[in-house]
């Protein structure tokens, strides 16, 4: 994913006129292309078991097709935080796509992991292990948060 | 003088963390949690740059991402299962 990013906005590139590699918005752009897939799937999975559920019931009510992908997103909300959280997650912790996209350039696009990466490389072990514990603890607290606020909504919304 | 000129523009290797020996690993970890505890600048900006990439892309991710697999769950179309494949396939082969 990161070579195919780093070609289409590379200068020579077809979009490389945008002037945006080595930029945050190209490491957003690549890491949404990476977790995209990974959320559609996984959301594809829990819609079509709500689907086989509901089919009849939301055909009787007159449902079109697309009414009823709404009406099942927003019924699986709770469902689809999880799913969420693992993009999420795949999307925080991912060095390589990023590295190649963002360059790693001190201020500008080096992030988490590529520091992690490069200040183990150069034997700065405490900024390294520093950042790879408020990664994980930073992964963790959404996840416990994000959980917290869903078991809550589910008691109260049901 | 020339000397002095001469020397300013040899580029000297960056050796500030020797400064500091490393005995053990839990020296760096402390170290490591000094930083955390210290809110170091370089640390804070760079777990700020993190949070910020990484949230938009799971906003937009999630803005294209849930739909597609919301459709492409509730219609039936030739080519359907070789859509799945492909998307599960690419959820995993996400190395660079």
């Amino acid at each position: 994913v990161g070579l195919v990013v780093y070609l289409l906005l590379s200068r020579s590139g077809p979009l490389g006129s945008w002037g945006i590699l080595f930029t945050p918005t190209a490491m957003v752009i690549a890491q949404t292309i990476l977790i995209t897939p990974t959320l559609s799937a996984l959301s594809r999975q829990v819609v079509a078991d709500a689907w086989q559920e509901y089919r009849e019931q939301l055909r009787s009510l007159g449902e079109t097709k697309l009414g009823a992908a709404g009406t099942l997103l927003w019924d699986l909300r709770f469902s689809l935080v999880t799913i969420v959280l693992a993009g999420f997650g795949r999307a925080a912790s991912e060095v390589g796509a990023v590295m190649i996209v963002g360059g790693n350039i001190d201020g500008l696009t080096r992030v988490m992991t590529t520091t992690i990466a490069l200040e183990t490389s150069k034997g700065n072990l405490p900024l390294a292990l520093g950042l790879g514990f408020v990664l994980l603890t930073i992964v963790l607290a959404i996840n416990a948060g994000a959980y917290l606020v869903k078991e809550m909504a589910q008691r109260r919304y049901g | 003088m020339m000397r002095a000129v001469a020397t300013s523009y040899i580029i000297r290797p960056d050796i500030s963390y020797r400064q500091t020996p490393l005995n053990s690993v839990f020296e760096a970890a402390a170290q490591g949690f000094g930083l955390i505890a210290a809110a170091d600048p370089q640390l804070t900006g760079i777990v700020a740059l993190s949070l910020r990439v990484s949230l938009s892309a799971v906003l937009i991710a999630c803005a294209i991402g849930l739909p597609l697999g919301a459709a492409i769950a509730v219609n039936q179309f030739p080519g359907q299962r070789v859509l799945i494949i492909i998307s599960i396939a690419c959820s995993d082969c996400h190395r660079s």
